[in-house]
């Protein structure tokens, strides 16, 4: 099983102020300090709604309606992909 | 003030300013985007296979072979006019400092040209030629081919970075007063790198950055947004620092919308 992650789908959460994205060539590129990643479109998708007042779940509603996944699913990945840019300093929980 | 360009060209021939067969004599600058006002001089660009000596004419250094340019200022009619004279093996070299393979290389972009360089690539874009419109075409389609936009775009944005973590660390040190103003560079530096990546130009002259914000109407940065803090008009005195972190937030945002 899982290990639980920060980000469930009542989370809300934000991108750091101090991550760095650059949108080139049709990636979008984050780097936070010594890190960075450059995310595919889903991933890219993710991250532009990761705005501070969006949840986990509005994101991953928006993502259903627009890619082949369930809202299950799609909550699920993005909250493992927000825990692993958490985990670089490029997002961060603004909440609840 | 005059509004007839080609009333230019008479005086600078009446003055002997033109030499035999230009390249092309470019106006450029506010007068060209109907931006002028009484005070606003005639900037103009005269392009020649080899270098020209000018009456009067001032020499100012460019890292380029020939290695200067040649200016010349004067009045006449109360009409102030500003003449630069470029030889086209300079423009050459201004633009084969800016290819994809020199950006792709990671060449710095803080450093690839002169901020005089740089004015006279930007000022191509609106130029209005006189004489040689099919070479302004050719060198205007090399320029929107080249990475000079993503050159711009990547060292404003990088800039605007720099002042965001600036303004955060100002901040925690408990200096508001500079946390606002590296917040407001900040935004105009992300300003500045998304109107880069649209091909609106002009780090370099940041008065008409007004203009350029209202004329690109990008739906990223609405002008009635870009107005407010600019003008830090939602400043709350009370609680500057929450306006440095708007302000941080939104830079951020519209980096996401700058495409290098």
């Amino acid at each position: 099983m899982a290990e639980p992650h920060p980000f469930g789908p009542e989370a809300v959460p934000r991108r750091s102020l101090t991550a760095r994205m650059r949108k080139f060539r049709g990636k979008l590129l984050v780097a936070s300090g010594p890190h960075a990643v450059e995310l595919d479109e889903l991933g890219a998708f993710v991250f532009r709604r990761v705005d501070g007042s969006a949840t986990v779940q509005g994101i991953a509603e928006q993502l259903a309606a627009e890619y082949d996944v369930s809202v299950e699913v799609a909550a699920q990945d993005i909250g493992e992909l927000l825990a692993q840019l958490a985990d670089s300093g490029m997002v961060e929980a603004a909440g609840p | 003030m005059k509004s007839d360009l080609d009333g230019c060209l008479d005086v600078l021939q009446h003055k002997e300013l033109v030499p035999e067969d230009p390249l092309a004599v470019v106006v450029v600058g506010s007068v060209t985007r109907g931006w002028a006002h009484a005070a606003s001089d005639y900037d103009l660009y005269v392009l020649t296979k080899a270098p020209c000596r000018v009456p009067g004419g001032r020499a100012m250094a460019m890292p380029l072979t020939p290695d200067t340019v040649t200016t010349v200022e004067f009045a006449d009619d109360d009409q102030r006019y500003e003449v630069t004279y470029w030889t086209d093996a300079q423009v050459d070299q201004v633009l084969g400092k800016v290819t994809w393979e020199a950006f792709d290389s990671g060449e710095s972009s803080l450093r690839v040209l002169t901020s005089q360089e740089e004015l006279f690539l930007e000022r191509l874009v609106d130029g209005v030629a006189l004489v040689g419109a099919e070479w302004l075409e050719q060198r205007a389609e090399q320029l929107r081919d080249s990475a000079y936009r993503a050159f711009v775009a990547t060292r404003s944005l990088s800039e605007s970075d720099g002042k965001v973590e600036q303004a955060l660390g100002m901040l925690e040190a408990g200096d508001t007063h500079s946390a606002v103003l590296a917040a407001r560079l900040a935004f105009e530096q992300a300003t500045d790198a998304l109107l880069d990546s649209h091909g609106v130009y002009g780090t370099n002259t940041p008065k008409w950055r007004a203009r350029r914000v209202r004329e690109a109407a990008l739906d990223a940065l609405p002008f009635e947004r870009y107005w407010a803090l600019q003008t830090m008009a939602d400043l709350d005195p009370k609680h500057p620092d929450a306006w440095v972190r708007r302000t941080a937030q939104f830079c951020k945002d519209l980096s996401l919308e700058v495409e290098i």
